[in-house]
């Protein structure tokens, strides 16, 4: 097919709407996540942890096709592909915010037990990398100014959080017994 | 959770937890070595084994940074440096070990059964490890071999994104 002004311009079209709907099935996942949080936590409490793994399946689906529509929407220029960033940057701000306050759940509810067993340990390994990753992303340029006052307070809480499970983490997790 | 720890660790700890860290770094390349294998032979039991062993990696080394923020005694530029170069290592392996991974699983036209989740893991991992290497604090310090597995992560992910989400099944309708 020959590229046209014309060609080029339908199928950027095309590309939008496509994108569109991608954000509308991200929207969804990130209803799905915070459902699945919500269960999650539910038995954490009870020291039941099969809805986790369930959570964070539905964590790297979002993650996955978050990565999908960055790509797609970097090959596309005007103003209707800046107004579609503009809706994904909020989107995944407003992720990574939830991921942070389900770990600091995550975390608060482990760490009050003494000792972990074979589950809660996978579990709190895996909400402590989570929330540190996740706390780096968000303070990234992309997402200065998108930061409400709920998530500033939990970024604070999530660097003290760190702090002291850290310092409990090789006890906790014993992970490398022989350095204590 | 109480306030903030006021605790401070030695030197000799951390010196501790970086040889610890040195090893987990082995552990990683060896069973990237492993993955590499079953992958060829369509087996994908070598994989959890391997993500596993970069989840410690990367525990540990949270663990370690801020163990070095509290050092008794103020910071150590010897052993952030040290810390650093050990993260920068397996960052590139990292990166090197996933492009070796999804060039094994691209190669096929439909993923197989078991395959797919680690394409997707991989996907992932690619993506967050490259955009790590890019920041600044890494991007002025990686070799050119390593450069030119950024470049090569770049074309990967444009690749298999534009193959998404047949490829992917991302839950949205094919691509026309």
């Amino acid at each position: 097919m020959l590229l046209t002004p014309d060609v080029v311009a339908k199928q950027s079209e095309a590309q939008l709407a496509k994108i569109q709907e991608m954000l509308v099935a991200l929207e969804a996942g990130a209803t799905t996540v915070i459902g699945a949080a919500r269960e999650a936590s539910a038995e954490a409490g009870e020291d039941k942890y099969k809805a986790y793994l369930r959570f964070r399946e539905v964590v790297d689906d979002f993650d996955t096709l978050a990565i999908v529509i960055e790509y797609k929407l970097k090959r596309l220029k005007g103003e209707k592909a800046a107004s579609l960033t503009v809706k994904f940057d909020e989107l995944t701000a407003f992720m990574l915010s939830s991921i942070i306050g389900a770990s600091l759940h995550f975390l608060r509810i482990l760490s009050e037990k003494t000792e972990l067993g074979f589950g809660a340990r996978d579990v709190f390994k895996s909400e402590l990398r989570s929330l540190y990753h996740a706390k780096e992303r968000i303070r990234s340029d992309r997402y200065t100014g998108r930061l409400n006052e709920r998530t500033q307070t939990d970024l604070e809480a999530a660097e003290q959080i760190l702090e002291v499970v850290i310092e409990k983490a090789p006890r906790l997790l014993r992970f490398d017994d022989k350095q204590e | 959770m109480g306030a903030k720890s006021a605790s401070t660790h030695t030197r000799k700890e951390v010196e501790g937890l970086l040889s610890a860290l040195e090893e987990h770094a082995d552990g990683v390349i060896e069973s990237a070595k492993r993955v590499s294998t079953s992958l060829a032979e369509q087996e994908w039991h070598a994989y959890s084994g391997f993500r596993s062993s970069c989840d410690d990696f990367d525990t540990l080394a949270i663990v370690i940074e801020y163990r070095l923020k509290n050092l008794r005694g103020g910071r150590d530029a010897d052993l952030e440096k040290q810390f650093e170069e050990l993260q920068l290592f397996m960052l590139t392996a990292a990166l090197q070990a996933s492009l070796h991974f999804l060039k094994i699983l691209a190669q096929k036209n439909e993923l197989p059964l078991g395959s797919k989740d680690i394409f997707l893991g991989e996907l992932r991992s690619i993506y967050r490890v490259k955009n790590l290497l890019e920041l600044d604090r890494f991007k002025t310090k990686i070799s050119s071999r390593a450069g030119h597995d950024i470049e090569t992560a770049e074309e990967i992910l444009s690749v298999i994104i534009e193959r998404a989400p047949s490829l992917l099944q991302l839950g949205v309708a094919e691509e026309s």
